[in-house]
């Protein structure tokens, strides 16, 4: 569904992404994790093209991803995209963030669009909010309401992003259910995150990155009993340690 | 003054019409309102270039806006007036010459309002529309721009009350608006120049008071819900 051969990223002198190859096949869920400045994140915003890459390829269903070529916009429509800060448009009501690009990008009518939006929002436990602005919802509604507005271009692949890091601890669950749910129903997804429960939990594989690197690609069985490398241990050690 | 306006009331409204083109009060609020109406689009149309990815033309676009707002509007009036016919070998009444320049030169401070505007939106809103795979125009249309010009409402309605004032230049070339039609008057009134100016002042005050008002209720409507937008979320 998802492959990435050799692929290199630098940002300035920084090399940030060194020699990548992934192979993501239909309904599995990748886990991504490592420590900060690893470049899980870099790595997933190459996939849909927010982020250019330097060399290597990165195919989608078959088709090269490339954010300066004209069939991206396309592209992108099948790859939803969970941002850390959820980034839901202010401006718009909770029912309008989700209908506008199937309305805009797909033609949708309006009527189609709501009724659409409607079972997402319902998806996501949020019925009664669809008349309301975002501002006035929780983060852990917001973010649901960000997965509504991606799963609305009906993607074949989601790509999150630490989807709670940005959240207070009692929001986190919440909105991981929603994901969980979504694995369940075999969704595609990859998921940066640092909720090693829910790794183990959801995970077809876990993917452990340093320094630009993917220093393991493995269960999740295999990585919280026995990482191999000392990377993966210390950063097991570090975050579940305590 | 009263006294004033009851003899020349109605010349200082309309001017010598229906016996010369329109003036006055009349013509300083035709200029000021179509002034805002096509300084809008014109501002909006200069930002585009001024945000263009293509280097020479952005650095262009930089240039035209930073000379057009280093310059004496007084200054840009008369180019207009004295080189724009040289030019093109067409010469406009002076009301449309300083239509002509009222437009160039808000347009090129509204076109820098609706950049910071822009870039003052978190990048996220434009990735979020990205990934969803809007076009960078879309983006602009669906996302941005009704953002960015919500923040903006306060910064725009205090340059159209400068514009307002700025008609008054239009006595430079003898477009016969309000300051004109004033001054003249203060000729024909010997000794009844402070009255005459008085009512003149009393005039912009009135024109340009109700925008302030709205500014500032904008400015309270904006910051309102600017707080509720960086109130931390969860």
């Amino acid at each position: 569904m998802i492959t990435i051969t050799h692929l290199d990223k630098h940002f300035d002198r920084l090399h940030v992404l060194k020699d990548i190859s992934l192979n993501v096949k239909p309904g599995e869920v990748l886990v991504l994790c490592g420590p900060s400045g690893s470049g899980k994140t870099t790595l997933l915003r190459t996939i849909n093209g927010l982020e250019t890459i330097d060399s290597g390829t990165i195919t989608v269903d078959g088709e090269t991803v490339d954010p300066k070529s004209r069939e991206i916009r396309r592209q992108r429509q099948g790859i939803g995209f969970v941002f850390q800060q959820f980034n839901l448009f202010p401006h718009l009501s909770v029912i309008d963030n989700i209908t506008l690009a199937p309305r805009k990008l797909k033609g949708l009518t309006r009527d189609e669009a709501e009724a659409r939006a409607m079972q997402l929002l319902d998806r996501v436990g949020l019925r009664d909010k669809r008349d309301v602005h975002t501002d006035t919802l929780s983060g852990g509604q917001q973010q649901r309401i960000a997965i509504a507005r991606a799963l609305a271009m009906e993607p074949p692949v989601l790509l999150f992003d630490e989807p709670t890091s940005a959240l207070d601890p009692e929001m986190v669950g919440e909105v991981l259910s929603v994901i969980r749910e979504l694995a369940q129903d075999g969704m595609t997804m990859l998921c940066v995150t640092h909720e090693m429960g829910f790794a183990r939990d959801v995970a077809s594989r876990i993917i452990f990155m340093a320094d630009g690197r993917i220093v393991e690609d493995t269960s999740p069985g295999q990585f919280f009993s026995a990482p191999e490398s000392a990377r993966a241990r210390a950063f097991l050690q570090d975050i579940l340690g305590h | 003054m009263i006294e004033i306006l009851q003899t020349y009331g109605m010349q200082l409204l309309i001017g010598g019409f229906p016996h010369t083109p329109l003036g006055g009060l009349a013509l300083t609020v035709i200029l000021a309102v179509s002034g805002l109406v096509l300084a809008m689009p014109v501002g909006l149309l200069m930002a585009v270039p001024l945000r263009s990815r293509f280097r020479p033309v952005k650095a262009l676009a930089e240039l035209i806006v930073f000379y057009i707002r280093s310059v004496p509007l007084l200054l840009h009036v008369l180019w207009v007036y004295f080189l724009m016919p040289a030019i093109i070998g067409v010469s406009f009444p002076p009301a449309i010459t300083m239509l002509i320049t009222l437009v160039l030169f808000n347009g090129a401070y509204i076109s820098k309002i609706v950049v910071a505007g822009i870039d003052a939106l978190p990048r996220g809103q434009t990735e979020a529309a990205l990934s969803l795979g809007f076009g960078r125009v879309q983006t602009m249309r669906h996302i941005i721009l009704p953002q960015a010009l919500r923040n903006m409402l306060p910064s725009l309605v205090s340059q159209l009350s400068l514009l307002i004032k700025e008609t008054a230049l239009g006595a430079a070339i003898g477009a016969t608006e309000a300051t004109q039609t004033f001054l003249d008057l203060a000729d024909n009134l010997p000794g009844q120049a402070i009255q005459v100016y008085a009512l003149l002042a009393l005039a912009y005050f009135a024109l340009c008071y109700p925008l302030l008002l709205i500014g500032r209720r904008l400015e309270r409507c904006v910051g309102k819900a600017q707080k509720i937008a960086t109130e931390p979320a969860s």
